[in-house]
């Protein structure tokens, strides 16, 4: 079982990491004498950018050098290698990180006392990334329009609280002793998890919240790569117009660029009927910041198979539509005034909620909150996206109230999106107030199928009815051409027609035809029955036969 | 309130088209004279406005961009109804987006009637090294169907104040036109005044493939 993708980090000094991921294939554990340390180091100048951002180095930087290495299949994730450090002090070692196999705590206790200071040097360096990444956390992300771009930070701290080192070490168990966790401390863990899950754990732990470690359809990734998709140029399109701000995807030809063009290319051909669908690939983009391409396109198909994704990006969109239903029932429910003043400045939920479901905030606020958004998402899948929505409403009702349709839209460009760049928990906090019934939404997932499927029957009587008025109008046309052939100064006062159930339907309307210049109301034929002609004009009549037999 | 003196005209205008034609480029250049080639996809309509005063008579216009895939439209028509002018966008270099073009005048002409004033707008001239779409049958399929045709670089801005302008004239008139038939009654909202026609008989063929809202 391989769980890659483990730690990345920036900046062009060594890095030490920590070995948040011991599952990381790790040869000859029994036979070689250092159990407890082993390198990997990323150094800046292997990336295409070395103006890149932390957090997108961060990401590829890792996947690309552990591709590369084409390890073999890696160990059973193993308890006994909670915590302990992966170093690497020159950018040439990766080998040895692959090669070099962890430890358990128990070793690390026979130590020597220089491998105990090079040990607590790690521990002290991992402080500093972990600084780094919560630096990236308070800065925004790319931007629609929004000119800003991610600006390499160095302004790691070396005055780290216990606190964010004990949670680095929590994530690492958590993460070696998964099934534990998610058996007998799931409780615990959401709670982390709405905490946010620290950024080197990201890749590694969204593998494991969606299941998405060990999926056969990893094996057809490199397959599907050199298949042609039909939704390619649709893909192509939308490539340089995801996170175009964001460095690891600036650029034609640029790394992030391509990974992305692969895994959507991949997922359109495994998913024929959903192909591509705009907006998926900012979700796929943002795995693609924190994994591999393999992994992000593994997560992705969970994500659509397994988070209603896969519905909302059907070409019906018909999930979107219930999203954006439920949507506006809770906000009908809960910010009431709100809600009429939106429907007094024909303000409809899906202007400005359609990219919220779609992207799941990501294209909505700036990355580093969307990210703890998606972290939550991982878990606890779409409600989090129904709360954020209904939370971001509540905070800023009384200045929607005072605005109209062009100020609303310009709140929602422009204001909202950086109101929570300093607090992000202020956020999560308040979607976590927000009432949200999941009885009450199954309820009206029921409301809005029942109106769908009417709606749906509608249609099918709609078109039904066309048909049926286009058949009657090719038969009439036919019918009038037979007429002439009729002798019209000669027409009978009765018209006996000899009746073929075969030919029932013609002969009436023949007779019918012929009649209703006449405006008979009726006709005798021999066979014992009555034609009553209903109505009768130019465009359509109908003829009730009464069978004297009957 | 389309009105004659000093009132002023307030229109409602869409742009329609496939995605990457450069939709929301054109109306960034017209209402804030920016481009910018970073900016994502567009997933859901954005609404802008511009103010313009045309031979005295003042004119707002409420500009609504869409996101141009089509399954994107299947939650309904809700930006283009109401509309008195649609933008109908092309990429000059991809002859589908043309094609697109053509479903989108079948769907309008199908829920609003003739009284939308149509725009059918080439661009990306600034590639016309690498164009796709002949002139000739462009500007011959929009007259055919009762469209303006023009070409525009959002890029190099060329061509843009000229389209916004020559529609927005074009609907003061449809609503002046309006107004006279409607004798010299009380002056009305110009929009917010059509029902969706309904369409007895639908094309007994070749019902363009995705042009419609209901397509699969």
């Amino acid at each position: 079982q391989i769980i890659p993708g483990l730690i990345y980090t920036s900046s062009r000094r060594p890095v030490y990491v920590h070995s948040a991921n011991p599952v990381r294939p790790l040869q000859h554990p029994s036979t070689s004498p250092h159990h407890c340390l082993s390198f990997l180091v990323l150094d800046s100048s292997v990336m295409s950018s070395p103006s890149s951002s932390p957090e997108r180095e961060g990401g590829m930087a890792g996947s690309v050098q552990l591709e590369d290495l084409n390890s073999p299949p890696g160990l059973e994730t193993d308890p006994r290698f909670v915590g302990s450090p992966v170093l690497s002090p020159d950018s040439s070692s990766h080998d040895a990180a692959l090669s070099a196999p962890a430890a358990s705590p128990a070793d690390s206790e026979n130590l020597s006392p220089d491998e105990l200071e090079l040990l607590a040097k790690l521990e002290e360096q991992n402080r500093l990334l972990e600084a780094d990444s919560k630096s990236m956390r308070s800065m925004s992300g790319s931007r629609r329009n929004s000119g800003s771009s991610l600006v390499s930070s160095s302004s790691a701290s070396s005055n780290l609280s216990h606190l964010e080192e004990d949670t680095w070490i929590l994530w690492g168990r958590i993460v070696n002793e998964w099934d534990e966790w998610r058996r007998k401390k799931d409780k615990l863990l959401k709670e982390l998890i709405r905490k946010g899950i620290p950024h080197h754990f990201r890749a590694i732990v969204w593998q494991l919240l969606c299941n998405a470690t060990d999926m056969p359809v990893k094996n057809q990734y490199s397959e599907l790569l050199k298949m042609s998709s039909p939704c390619e140029k649709l893909i192509r399109r939308d490539i340089a117009r995801t996170y175009p701000e964001h460095d690891f995807f600036k650029g034609q030809d640029s790394l992030g660029q391509e990974v992305l063009f692969n895994v959507m290319k991949a997922y359109s051909l495994v998913d024929r009927e959903v192909g591509y669908c705009q907006g998926s690939a900012f979700i796929v983009g943002l795995l693609l910041m924190q994994m591999p391409e393999e992994e992000a396109f593994c997560v992705f198909v969970r994500l659509m198979q397994e988070y209603r994704l896969r519905e909302l990006f059907k070409p019906s969109m018909a999930e979107l539509g219930l999203c954006i239903y439920q949507f506006e029932h809770l906000l009908q429910e809960q910010l009431p005034e709100l809600n009429v003043h939106f429907r007094s400045q024909s303000f409809h939920t899906s202007m400005y909620a359609s990219s919220w479901f779609l992207t799941l905030f990501l294209t909505f606020l700036p990355l580093p909150i969307a990210t703890r958004i998606f972290d939550i998402f991982m878990y606890e899948g779409l409600e989090i996206i129904f709360r954020v929505g209904i939370a971001i409403l509540q905070y800023n009702q009384t200045d929607l109230i005072q605005l109209d349709m062009e100020g609303m839209s310009q709140h929602f460009q422009k204001v909202i999106p950086h109101q929570f760049d300093s607090c992000p928990d202020k956020l999560v906090l308040r979607a976590y107030q927000v009432k949200y019934n999941p009885k009450r939404m199954k309820k009206l997932e029921k409301e809005y199928t029942t109106i769908k499927n009417k709606e749906m029957e509608e249609q099918i009587e709609i078109k039904r009815l066309r048909t049926e008025n286009r058949l009657l109008k090719q038969r009439i046309e036919t019918l009038e051409k037979h007429i002439c052939l009729y002798d019209w100064n000669n027409v009978p006062e009765v018209l006996q027609v000899k009746v073929n159930p075969d030919t029932l339907y013609r002969q009436c309307s023949l007779a019918c035809g012929m009649w209703k210049h006449r405006c008979a109301s009726g006709l005798r034929i021999r066979s014992g029955g009555i034609f009553h002609i209903l109505s009768c004009n130019s465009v359509h009549f109908k003829i009730q036969w009464d069978s004297f037999d009957s | 309130m389309a009105a004659a003196g000093g009132k002023t005209y307030s229109f409602k205008v869409v742009l329609l088209g496939e995605g990457c034609v450069g939709k929301t480029s054109l109306v960034l250049r017209y209402c804030e004279n920016k481009f910018n080639d970073k900016h994502i996809t567009t997933l859901q309509a954005s609404f802008l406005t511009k103010k313009l005063n045309i031979t005295g008579k003042r004119v707002n216009l409420a500009i609504w961009d869409t996101a141009g895939q089509e399954r994107f439209h299947a939650l309904g028509p809700i930006y283009y109804r109401d509309s008195n002018g649609a933008i109908l966008v092309y990429d000059v270099t991809d002859e589908d987006s043309f094609q697109k073009v053509k479903n989108w005048v079948k769907e309008l002409r199908k829920m609003l009637g003739n009284e939308i004033c149509l725009c059918i707008v080439g661009n990306k001239i600034d590639l016309d090294k690498e164009r796709h779409v002949s002139v000739e049958e462009a500007e011959g399929y929009a007259e055919s169907v009762g469209a303006k045709h023009y070409h525009t670089s959002a890029k190099l801005n060329k061509g843009i104040e000229e389209l916004f302008l020559d529609l927005c004239k074009r609907m003061m008139e449809t609503a002046q036109a309006e107004e006279r038939s409607r004798g010299n009654g009380a002056s009305h909202t110009s929009t917010a005044r059509r029902g969706v026609q309904i369409v007895d008989d639908e094309p007994q063929t070749g019902i363009p493939a995705g042009g419609c809202c209901t397509s699969a």
